[in-house]
């Protein structure tokens, strides 16, 4: 015999689920972690979301969760801006919940509350993972081995436009009370949210190629979730690895990050980013007008120096051409002076010299032998010298000293024989 | 001794030519042909030197007055 089976209905055995889930579980909620692996979102502002538990890459667990849209709104005015941050896949949260058992959905987890200092603690946990690992890499040291320009001119200026981090800088260099002017250039990135860290990334890789004097890198204050894409590795490494030093501003006088840990500087505002890029710049100019006014009094007294100088030489001048003119024209009188008295001196001998020869010829003219008693015998206009040129009876003439005569030779004696 | 005109030669050859001159003079070994010759040179030199000379001061003592340091 074939007893009447008891068959429930679905939704009868729904029920008893529910009920039976109902009073072991009760109404108390319990704490549980768990990784977020899908969210949706319906119109009337439910969330539902796919729980997991992985380890090792293996499922190990999964169930759906449900935040109700008035638990939803709690949660949000407790969260604040860091709501997306924390309900967003792949992030793992802890959450109060009731387990809950739906006639037509099943089961799933009804969420009411999402604990935030476990959120804030895995993330400290994680930066300092990154922290251990930038030191013992050595990342933190090669962008500050960059030599940063004495003038930061060329800025690749990195932020989001609009924000008021980027405002605050950019206003802040555009309008130094010194006008010095900035070349800005902006690579626009967002600076929040779950691809902000790849897109901060690529602009730094543009901006490095720019050939700027400097990288700056800002963003306003904002939660540490806000904050946390500036605690990412890869971004730490692509600073590392920037040829550009790079500057950051980042957040308010919160505690820093590991982008400012591995930039070649970091400040607390974008403000004091901007302060210290125009401080630069009034300290170079400083220097420049230190330089230029030693240049001025050094020349000064140099101008001064080779005055004194030239004035020195224009009286040397003075007095030695004044000399040497003096002492040429003595040299010319007195040899003026010996000119003329050599030469009298000299025509008085030549005159002497021939006075004497004149009174040495006068002594030898045959007219002052006469003069002494002695005469000349002339035969026929010839001198006799010898009694043989003469004979006994004929005429000689004989010149005195004052005329002649004639004579006729009576007598021929030879002298001595 | 090749003579120049006075003129061409510069104002320390005319000076040494002179000083020639004189020792020539007092060394009497010019002979009387020589002597007009010698003296007539001697005159062109001297009168040569000293306008030189004359010129250079007068020029020497402009620029002194130029350069604002005459008495």
């Amino acid at each position: 015999m074939t007893r009447e089976k008891k068959v429930y209905t679905l939704y009868q055995l729904n029920r008893s689920i529910k009920n039976a889930l109902e009073t072991k579980a009760g109404e108390s909620g319990f704490w549980v972690k768990a990784e977020i692996a899908q969210i949706t979102r319906s119109k009337t502002g439910h969330v539902y979301i796919d729980f997991v538990e992985e380890r090792n890459g293996v499922r190990k667990a999964a169930i759906r969760g449900t935040i109700w849209s008035s638990a939803m709104r709690l949660i949000s005015s407790e969260l604040g801006s860091d709501t997306d941050n924390i309900i967003s896949i792949g992030s793992e949260i802890v959450f109060l919940c009731r387990v809950t058992f739906h006639e037509v959905f099943g089961l799933s987890l009804s969420i009411s509350e999402i604990d935030l200092s476990f959120m804030l603690g895995e993330l400290e946990k994680r930066k300092k993972e990154t922290i251990d690992h930038i030191n013992k890499e050595g990342i933190d040291k090669l962008n500050k081995a960059k030599p940063l320009p004495r003038v930061i001119h060329k800025i690749a200026l990195i932020g989001s436009p609009g924000t008021s981090g980027f405002r605050d800088f950019a206003h802040h260099v555009i309008h130094n009370e010194w006008k010095f002017r900035f070349d800005i250039e902006v690579y626009s990135a967002p600076v929040q949210g779950l691809e902000a860290a790849s897109n901060i990334i690529k602009a730094i890789k543009q901006a490095d190629d720019s050939t700027s004097d400097a990288i700056v890198l800002v963003r306003g204050g904002g939660s540490p979730l806000d904050l946390d894409c500036f605690n990412d590795l890869n971004l730490a490494i692509a600073i590392g690895n920037c040829k550009t030093p790079i500057l950051t501003g980042i957040g308010h006088e919160t505690d820093t990050c590991v982008a400012d840990i591995v930039a070649h500087k970091y400040f607390k505002t974008p403000t004091d980013v901007g302060d210290f890029v125009v401080e630069r710049a009034i300290s170079f100019a400083s220097l420049l007008i230190e330089i230029a006014t030693k240049v001025g009094s050094r020349s000064q007294s140099i101008i001064f120096r080779e005055h004194s100088l030239l004035d020195k030489s224009r009286l040397g001048l003075r007095e030695f051409s004044t000399n040497l003119l003096t002492s040429k024209r003595t040299v010319l009188n007195q040899i003026s002076i010996d000119l003329k008295r050599d030469y009298s001196r000299l025509l008085e001998k030549k005159k002497e010299a021939i006075s004497n020869f004149k009174n040495t010829i006068q002594l030898l003219h045959p007219q002052n032998t006469l003069k002494r008693g002695y005469s000349v015998v002339k035969s026929n206009g010839v001198s006799i010298s010898s009694i043989n040129d003469l004979a006994v009876n004929s005429k000689v003439d004989v010149q005195l000293s004052d005329g002649q005569f004639e004579a006729t030779i009576n007598e021929i004696k030879s002298d001595g024989k | 001794m090749e003579n120049k005109p006075a003129e061409e030669l510069s104002y320390d050859e005319a000076v040494n030519e002179l000083q020639i001159i004189l020792t020539a003079l007092q060394d009497e070994t010019l002979s009387i042909d020589q002597l007009t010759e010698s003296i007539k040179r001697a005159s062109e030199l001297l009168e040569s030197c000293n306008s030189r000379l004359t010129s250079t001061e007068n020029e020497v003592n402009a620029v002194i007055q130029k350069l604002g340091l005459g008495d």
